[in-house]
């Protein structure tokens, strides 16, 4: 099976991240990739917010299963340091039950650098992506061009199919920077996260928006 | 046309990394529980293989799949558990109730698609 790269990446080098071996494990798909990491730095941001809350709770059990979670999610996106670091930070959950907090708190230290590097390096690739789309129109919702997607949409909803991300990307020029903004955003959200049946009630509420 | 996979697991992450890898070759659906997994294999378009982890919220992935195999209906979907642990306990329960294949994490993305592949072609060569 191919590993040639199918679709272009825009930058050679990410800190923090092996973009070949990233590449490499999307099967050289450039615009996954990028989806893959910009879903990363959207999701991941609190992360480790959320493992040191944890920590200062004494839920270690928490600790491990979140750390054990950065660590996968960190290998799909090839950010190596980061998934040492998760691991690192893992593997002194697992060791003992009695945690020496200096540890634990230098263990947590290097996964709040590693992520922190990772997201600041992600987002130089979104200002990248951002400064090559055109501006927003700022038009006017047009009801007889968003009808026939916001139908598409809500039958791949119905059956969980995710290309509705895909068609969500179609109306996002129409609906983005409009008056139902807020909506599209939450939708954008739910997509994101596979809550497909919140998603369709959001849906809802934009057609009755819309159409009344 | 694209055949149909659905894949379950409850962290977006790796949904989103197995749709990176398997949505050029195949139409992609998606679940993060047990439940709706099991009301989208059922329902009248269902998919031709299912990725299932075991580690759900709710009901885990065994229970997913006994369910799965106890009904006529979704008996012949083959079942590929997604893990991130090699427990030798959990790979022969897998197995016993019918799962078809493992997938380890951290994924590769060569092996999932041989993998979908094959069993794929199994399938269909079963249903001959």
């Amino acid at each position: 099976m191919s590993t040639e790269v199918r679709s272009p990446f825009p930058v050679k080098k990410l800190k923090g991240i092996d973009v070949d071996k990233g590449l490499y494990r999307v099967g050289g798909n450039g615009q996954a990739y990028i989806r893959l990491l910009l879903k990363f730095a959207r999701n991941q941001a609190g992360q480790s917010g959320e493992i040191r809350q944890a920590a200062t709770r004494g839920e270690y059990r928490t600790v491990k299963k979140l750390a054990h979670r950065l660590k996968g999610v960190a290998a799909n996106v090839a950010a190596e340091r980061l998934q040492g670091a998760a691991q690192r930070l893992e593997e002194v959950c697992t060791a003992d039950e009695q945690y020496p907090f200096e540890n634990l708190e230098k263990k947590l230290q290097q996964v709040e650098l590693e992520l922190n590097q990772v997201i600041s390096s992600i987002r130089t690739l979104e200002s990248a992506a951002i400064e090559g789309l055109p501006a927003p129109s700022g038009r006017k919702v047009d009801p007889s061009f968003i009808k026939p997607l916001l139908q598409q949409l809500e039958n791949l909803l119905e059956q969980a199919d995710t290309e509705a991300a895909t068609v969500l990307e179609k109306l996002s020029f129409c609906l983005q920077n409009s008056e139902l903004g807020e909506q599209y955003s939450r939708l954008t959200v739910q997509i994101s996260q596979y809550e497909f049946e919140e998603a369709l009630e959001t849906l809802k509420e934009l057609r009755l928006h819309i159409f009344g | 046309m694209k055949e149909r996979l659905l894949i379950v697991d409850d962290a977006p992450e790796n949904l989103d990394f197995l749709g990176a890898v398997l949505q050029d070759k195949y139409k992609i659906v998606a679940a993060r529980d047990g439940e709706k997994a099991l009301q989208l294999a059922g329902s009248s378009n269902p998919p031709a293989l299912i990725l299932l982890d075991l580690m759900l919220p709710g009901i885990s992935g065994f229970e997913v799949c006994r369910k799965l195999k106890d009904d006529p209906a979704t008996r012949e979907i083959p079942v590929l558990f997604i893990t991130g642990s090699v427990d030798f306990q959990d790979l022969q329960r897998g197995f016993e109730l019918g799962g078809a294949d493992f997938i380890f994490k951290p994924f590769n993305h060569l092996l999932i698609l041989h993998r979908v592949a094959t069993h794929l072609e199994l399938k269909r060569l079963r249903a001959e």
